[in-house]
């Protein structure tokens, strides 16, 4: 007995080991998840060509904008409103900041995140008014999330409350970029 | 000493079995453990949601049993050190998400998941010692 021989000799025999685990267990999946009333599609549902639209951004387009990271939500609430919980990863932009503070609070932001105003609702202008703002000093096709807050909690989306850092907190000075 | 290694071995091997059942059970949910991690992109989440309890369940079997025992203690090994490592980066930038390890439930803090795996990944390097010291022979308890 003691000659016998393992199935795969030699010393990357554990690689084609592996490998035929891993073979199994990937036939073993698609069957399972084909076979399981909640399987999981491979794939998530296509993602929407940015490039193509422009202006309102759905509350599920919003969601899909955190969660790959491609989106930079600019909250254009009051600073009260935004450390109560805003959308994670957001920026506070009140009204009532310069054009300077606007452009420094943007100047890291790189070339490929898509810019997106939001408020607390579908009735607020603050989202739209900042969108037109940041057109005015240069920073075009920025989009607005026309539901805002309201329509984000109500999707079950994930909230952030407080100061991040580098958010700005609002100058109170009226004329600024933002109002 | 062979009989607690061997001992271990199948411990190990059960381990993965034991934490693949939920998972299985239960895609929707542990597609979305996967995706709280943020680690993912949005691309990879379902693919990874319905392989990695199978890779667990089939090289878990497969160590428990005895069945290619090299590459199912490498596999193995291999998930223990990803895990290990993806816990820390969660956990060096503040998510403290659900851990998912053994249930799509949460339960356990990540801190104690990353503790409970550096247990493991001591039991995998003996598995592993266990299991490649006699290249082909281990596990084969049939030719005593």
């Amino acid at each position: 007995m003691e000659d016998k021989k393992p199935k795969f000799t030699g010393r990357w025999g554990f690689l084609f080991e592996a490998l035929v685990l891993a073979a199994v267990s990937v036939g073993l999946a698609v069957l399972a998840n084909a076979a399981h009333p909640d399987g999981l599609p491979w794939s998530p549902e296509p993602e929407v060509a940015l490039e193509e639209v422009t202006g309102g951004v759905s509350v599920s387009e919003a969601m899909e904008l955190v969660r790959s990271g491609r989106g930079l939500f600019l909250d254009a609430r009051h600073p009260e409103d935004f450390a109560d919980g805003h959308i994670p990863g957001a920026l506070s932009v009140p009204p009532g900041l310069f054009a300077e503070e606007v452009e420094a609070l943007l100047a890291d932001v790189g070339q490929d995140k898509v810019l997106v105003a939001y408020c607390s609702n579908l009735q607020c202008p603050l989202s739209h008014r900042l969108a037109d703002a940041l057109d005015m000093i240069g920073i075009e096709g920025v989009r607005v999330f026309e539901g805002g807050m309201q329509e984000w909690e109500q999707a079950g989306g994930s909230v952030e409350a407080g100061f991040a850092q580098g958010t700005a907190h609002g100058a109170s000075d009226a004329g600024g970029a933002g109002s | 000493m062979n009989r607690f290694l061997t001992a271990l071995r199948v411990a190990f091997g059960l381990v993965f079995v034991v934490a693949s059942l939920d998972k299985i059970a239960d895609p929707q949910g542990f597609a979305q453990v996967v995706d709280n991690y943020r680690i993912l992109p949005a691309v990879l989440v379902n693919p990874t949601a319905i392989l990695l309890p199978w890779i667990e369940l089939v090289s878990g079997l497969a160590l428990t049993l005895g069945v290619l025992p090299r590459g199912a203690s490498v596999v193995l090994s291999g998930l223990t050190a990803v895990f290990m490592a993806v816990l820390a980066y969660n956990i060096s930038r503040g998510l403290d998400v659900s851990c998912g390890c053994f249930s799509v439930e949460g339960g356990e803090t990540m801190s104690q998941a990353l503790w409970r795996d550096a247990a493991l990944a001591a039991v995998a390097l003996l598995v592993l010692w266990h299991v490649f010291r006699r290249p082909g022979r281990a596990g084969e308890e049939t030719t005593k």
